[in-house]
């Protein structure tokens, strides 16, 4: 009998249902930044709101990156539905430190998954997925950049202002001197 | 016609329920169950199965349940309307016949490509 299952797809059932779910995770973060440069743009944190817009988009991306590897090699893509997304925050430090947390919450996520790639020898995925944990790197060094501005410049006075200010030029050098 | 497609049909997995055979040619897989037969793609099939899986069989035993439960799948003509006993025997023959399609995968695997 023709091996159906290697046929139609390179992906077993798991690692799909995983890469599905990180899909739904990706979009999550996407709308959850919406949410954050929603929360900044009314507070008058514009820099911070951009930031976060472009973190957005950035997200949108990684999704759809997911989505289409999930179609290239032979599997069943989910478009995902989102809801319940936190919109109100008590402060400005409490959006950046939900930012970190959501990078941590992918990271570990992402983790999992090439644990499980490994458990199946699925070498074509983990090679795939090299790409995100260096881009996990990335956010996660800016995620917490962002906090520790807030332990630096302090935020009485005009101090948040200098913070907004400073979160437009956060930047990931890989290590290289500036 | 019909009858040559059926002598070019392999047997995948059978129980007393139903059977599940495919067709080398088509790559069209054909289940028979509940006095029906029906083909299915290889996705198709994966939906049922996962369908099936999905049944609350608990809520189906309720006295208020009606105890049947209609199976259909976006894209296939057809459905089928299953009590609990019909449905762990549904659940039995695709179980079956997915085990079947992964050994067959891994023989493959052993006796062909990694050789």
């Amino acid at each position: 009998m023709k091996d159906l299952v290697r046929h139609k797809s390179l992906l077993s059932t798991e690692i799909e249902s995983s890469l599905n779910q990180q899909i739904k995770k990706e979009a999550h973060s996407s709308s959850l930044y919406l949410a954050m440069a929603s929360w900044c743009d009314r507070n008058g944190f514009d820099c911070s709101a951009q930031y976060f817009y472009d973190q957005s988009e950035e997200e949108r991306k990684h999704q759809m990156k997911l989505f289409h590897y999930v179609l290239d090699m032979g599997g069943t893509a989910i478009s995902p539905d989102i809801n319940n997304i936190k919109i109100e925050y008590m402060s400005f430090r409490e959006v950046f430190e939900d930012a970190l947390e959501q990078e941590i919450a992918i990271t570990q996520s992402f983790k999992n998954i090439a644990a499980k790639c490994h458990k199946e020898q699925d070498f074509v995925t983990l090679e795939f997925l090299n790409w995100f944990f260096k881009e996990q790197r990335e956010e996660e060094f800016k995620a917490r950049r962002a906090l520790e501005l807030f332990d630096l410049i302090g935020e009485a006075g005009t101090g948040r202002w200098e913070i907004d200010r400073h979160i437009a030029k956060i930047k990931y050098s890989e290590g290289e001197e500036a | 016609m019909n009858q040559l497609a059926e002598i070019n049909q392999i047997e995948v997995f059978s129980t007393n329920f139903g059977s599940i055979s495919h067709c080398p040619r088509t790559d069209l897989l054909t289940l028979k169950f509940s006095g029906k037969t029906v083909t299915y793609k290889y996705p198709c099939l994966q939906r049922l199965n996962k369908v099936i899986n999905q049944v609350d069989l608990a809520k189906m035993t309720d006295a208020s349940h009606s105890g049947l439960e209609i199976i259909f799948l976006c894209g296939a003509e057809d459905c089928f309307v299953l009590d609990i006993h019909e449905i762990l025997g549904l659940k039995d023959l695709l179980h079956g016949t997915f085990t079947m399609f992964n050994l067959n995968s891994t023989i493959k695997d052993c006796l062909q490509r990694l050789i």
